[in-house]
């Protein structure tokens, strides 16, 4: 009982962490809310280091996901004749954003990432919250920006699945060991 | 701004849907830019509900914070 509400304290708190985190990478690339592409590498820094084991399972760098995310937004925006202005550094995306509000929100596909989170309890059978399991709950997508930037890398769904698994099955290792 | 030589094909759900989420971001970040250079160049917000076609509490609503950036 003490180490199940151990657990859900826990949980509670990485959930905590990753919002955070999701909304202050989200506000710096001029978002309002973050969506799961921020929730993707807000988990990259999680302390238990399952997502990043993941993606070098996949052979996945932090900075090639964020120019697949770059690049599938410009190919969008080419679909219909529109290329992206040059970049301008003043003001900054971060200062063009409105200051959080007092309550915290995510956009659509955050949101989603957020509730698969809290159901994944269940599945989980007593694990510990874990950046991998971001990764799970992002390979349930189609069509949000984060799906169409791993698929513009050739990771499928079940690739995703398969080094997430694999992450999480050396971080239980580690734990044992220890 | 080139213009298309052709729409995606609305049958291309993902890829027609995906174009207007791109135009969307792109559309909202413009149009903080346009209004922070406009702050910073003294037009009111009179001036700027107007241009934007939307009423000037609409307006300063969605955009007042930017009248901090553009004066700092």
């Amino acid at each position: 009982m003490l180490r199940s509400l151990s657990r859900y304290v826990k949980d509670a708190r990485t959930l905590t962490q990753l919002c955070s985190r999701a909304e202050e990478i989200a506000r710096g690339h001029g978002h309002v809310k973050p969506g799961s592409e921020h929730f993707v590498l807000a988990a990259l820094g999680l302390a238990d280091k399952t997502a990043s084991g993941a993606f070098r399972h996949l052979s996945l760098t932090e900075a090639a996901f964020l120019g697949a995310l770059a690049s599938q937004h410009e190919t969008a925006l080419a679909s219909i004749g529109v290329t992206r202005p040059a970049a301008s550094a003043d003001p900054s995306a971060r200062a063009l954003v409105p200051p959080k509000g007092s309550l915290y929100e995510a956009g659509p596909s955050g949101q989603s990432v957020v509730q698969r989170l809290a159901e994944s309890r269940g599945a989980r059978k007593g694990r510990e919250l874990l950046g991998a399991d971001v990764l799970l709950g992002v390979a349930q997508e189609t069509h949000t920006s984060a799906a169409r930037a791993f698929r513009a890398l050739g990771i499928s769904a079940e690739r995703m699945v398969d080094a997430a698994s694999v992450a999480l099955a050396e971080h239980a290792a580690r734990a044992g060991a220890a | 701004m080139t213009l298309p030589k052709t729409l995606p094909d609305p049958n291309d759900s993902a890829d027609a849907l995906a174009a207007v989420l791109a135009l969307r971001q792109l559309a909202d970040e413009l149009e903080a830019r346009a209004v922070y250079a406009a702050l910073r160049d003294g037009w009111s917000w009179s001036q700027i509900a107007e241009a934007l076609g939307v009423s000037k509490q609409a307006a300063h609503r969605r955009l007042s914070h930017l009248q901090t950036t553009a004066k700092g």
